[in-house]
């Protein structure tokens, strides 16, 4: 248990370092009321030509559905810059050293950012959520514990991805490409633009199976219409995903020191 | 007058020959990124198929027009980033009192200043709005012609808003965050339909965030032209340019040396 403690003041440490650049959590959180605002434009347009219900999705459960996806998607780290740098100015070689394991220190550390974002985008997404189209229809309390364990697990699967992106700069010299293709998988196959149930059968089929799909799709749409089977599946995917991506990163960590090559000091 | 224009012009011509052979150097960066931006953008293609694949018509454009709307404004924004790539990091050049050699040189400040940096990804956006205009609007000497023009016009209108946010840092310090909303303001709304704003939104991109003059009014003269719209168009780029221009050397007379003895190469 004492072996997690450094973990625990790493996040500690971290959320009161975020708390402090509040411009930054100002400037995020207008950009996330404005997003969706253009999103209920769109959405209420394409409602009023096409009837009450889309794809199983009133236009209350849509805009909360699309509001959900958005927070997850923004609640995430600056990992991927952070990492990459220390792996391309070699900085990494004095943090390797330390007594602890490197992926998970960067996950803790991120933790405390991501607990900040998280915290400010739930309330931001509560608050825009009942002004744009008033309390979501058809929710349950009860639910709420379900659905923010896959709200956290799909941060974390994101955090994992990310981390595995950057950890690719010890062998490419330029890799930020890498996270603008994985962020729109995330935005299209992974449903945070448009639900998987628009998409055509065979598309959707294929996306359920994918790793997107369980950042931000499974858990927004679990909060929007909840069911247990729904949640049960989606627990096991996260779950599965999370341990694959985990195993993954460190792997690649171990491959990577290897590959290390530091000029200097 | 005349003169003035045309050593204005030469001068942005030699930095943009400059900047291409500085970006050149370094191929493989320059190719990834242009690919990665390509990549990047068609993943809004995805949604927009989704979407239109369930219903014909959004805020009265089909698939055909919102391409366009894209294709112009991923153009005009790659092509105001590759001329005048320094306007996007001006309110940081301002902030740390950068502009000293800029000051002291035999040119107009303002050009001199944005002309002398570019942005390498830029590239990728404006292939992107070339190769996708191209694609959905087959080939017609015509509408290609009024699509390079206004490509060109679109670029003027977002450096100039670059410039007015970043200017503001002449009066507020760091002006980053301002900029960064701004410009995300006015890249959404110029790429959702005309018909989906209404009211309030409405007059708010017609007027200070002027979406409307970078792409809506564009499609509307590609469909259907109209010379007094089209000169409407070009008045209001006129104005904005001219505001810009007067705006920023008012914040100029505020600017307050870094003294910092700067390279530029």
């Amino acid at each position: 248990m004492r072996s997690l403690n450094k973990y625990f003041y790493t996040f500690k440490i971290s959320i009161s370092n975020n708390l402090v650049y509040a411009w930054n959590l100002l400037a995020r959180t207008i950009f996330f009321v404005f997003i969706v605002f253009v999103m209920l434009l769109l959405w209420k347009n394409i409602y009023g030509q096409k009837g009450e219900i889309i794809a199983g999705f009133s236009l209350n459960q849509m805009i909360w559905y699309l509001t959900i996806a958005e927070m997850i998607s923004l609640s995430r780290s600056n990992i991927f810059s952070e990492v990459s740098e220390e792996v391309k100015k070699g900085n990494i070689a004095y943090t390797i050293n330390k007594p602890y394991s490197y992926v998970f220190y960067c996950f803790s550390n991120s933790m405390g950012e991501i607990a900040v974002r998280l915290l400010t985008n739930i309330i931001t997404a509560l608050v825009i959520g009942m002004i744009y189209v008033g309390p979501l229809t058809g929710f349950k309390v009860i639910h709420l514990p379900m659905v923010i364990i896959t709200v956290l697990l799909g941060i974390c699967i994101n955090f994992f991805i990310y981390m595995l992106l950057a950890l690719s700069a010890f062998w490419l010299e330029e890799n930020t490409a890498l996270t603008w293709i994985y962020s729109k998988l995330v935005f299209t196959l992974g449903g945070m633009l448009i639900p998987l149930e628009l998409f055509p059968d065979w598309l959707e089929k294929i996306s359920r199976h994918l790793p997107f799909a369980y950042v931000t799709y499974a858990p927004a749409k679990l909060a929007v219409a909840y069911s247990s089977s729904g949640f049960i599946n989606t627990l096991v995917y996260q779950l599965g995903y999370l341990g694959f991506f985990i195993a993954v990163s460190l792997l690649v960590f171990r491959r990577g020191v290897k590959a290390l090559n530091v000029n200097g000091g | 007058m005349l003169m003035e224009a045309k050593k204005n012009l030469r001068l942005i011509a030699m930095y943009f020959k400059f900047n291409l052979s500085a970006a050149m150097e370094y191929r493989g960066s320059f190719l990834i990124q242009t690919f990665g931006m390509i990549l990047n953008n068609s993943a809004f293609i995805y949604f927009w198929w989704i979407l239109f694949s369930n219903i014909d018509s959004i805020g009265g454009y089909g698939f055909r027009e919102v391409m366009i709307i894209w294709s112009i404004s991923s153009s005009a924004y790659g092509l105001g980033l590759i001329f005048f790539g320094n306007s996007i990091k001006l309110s940081n050049m301002i902030a740390k009192g950068e502009l000293d050699s800029y000051l002291l040189q035999p040119k107009d400040v303002l050009i001199n200043i944005i002309a002398s940096g570019t942005i390498v990804s830029a590239w990728g956006d404006l292939f992107y709005g070339l190769i996708l205009f191209t694609i959905v609007n087959g080939f017609n000497p015509i509408h290609t012609l009024l699509f390079l023009l206004f490509c060109v016009t679109g670029a003027l209108v977002i450096t100039s808003i670059l410039i007015i946010t970043n200017t503001l840092a002449f009066f507020i310090g760091d002006a980053q965050g301002i900029t960064s909303l701004i410009t995300e303001f006015l890249i959404t709304f110029s790429i959702y339909p005309e018909g989906i704003y209404s009211g309030f939104t409405k007059l708010i991109i017609f007027t200070i965030i002027p979406a409307a003059f970078i792409s809506h009014i564009p499609v509307r003269l590609i469909n259907s032209f109209n010379p007094q719209l089209f000169l409407l168009l070009l008045a209001a780029v006129v104005a904005w340019l001219l505001f810009t221009y007067l705006f920023f050397k008012w914040g100029l007379k505020r600017y307050e040396s870094g003294n910092l003895i700067v390279n530029k190469l």
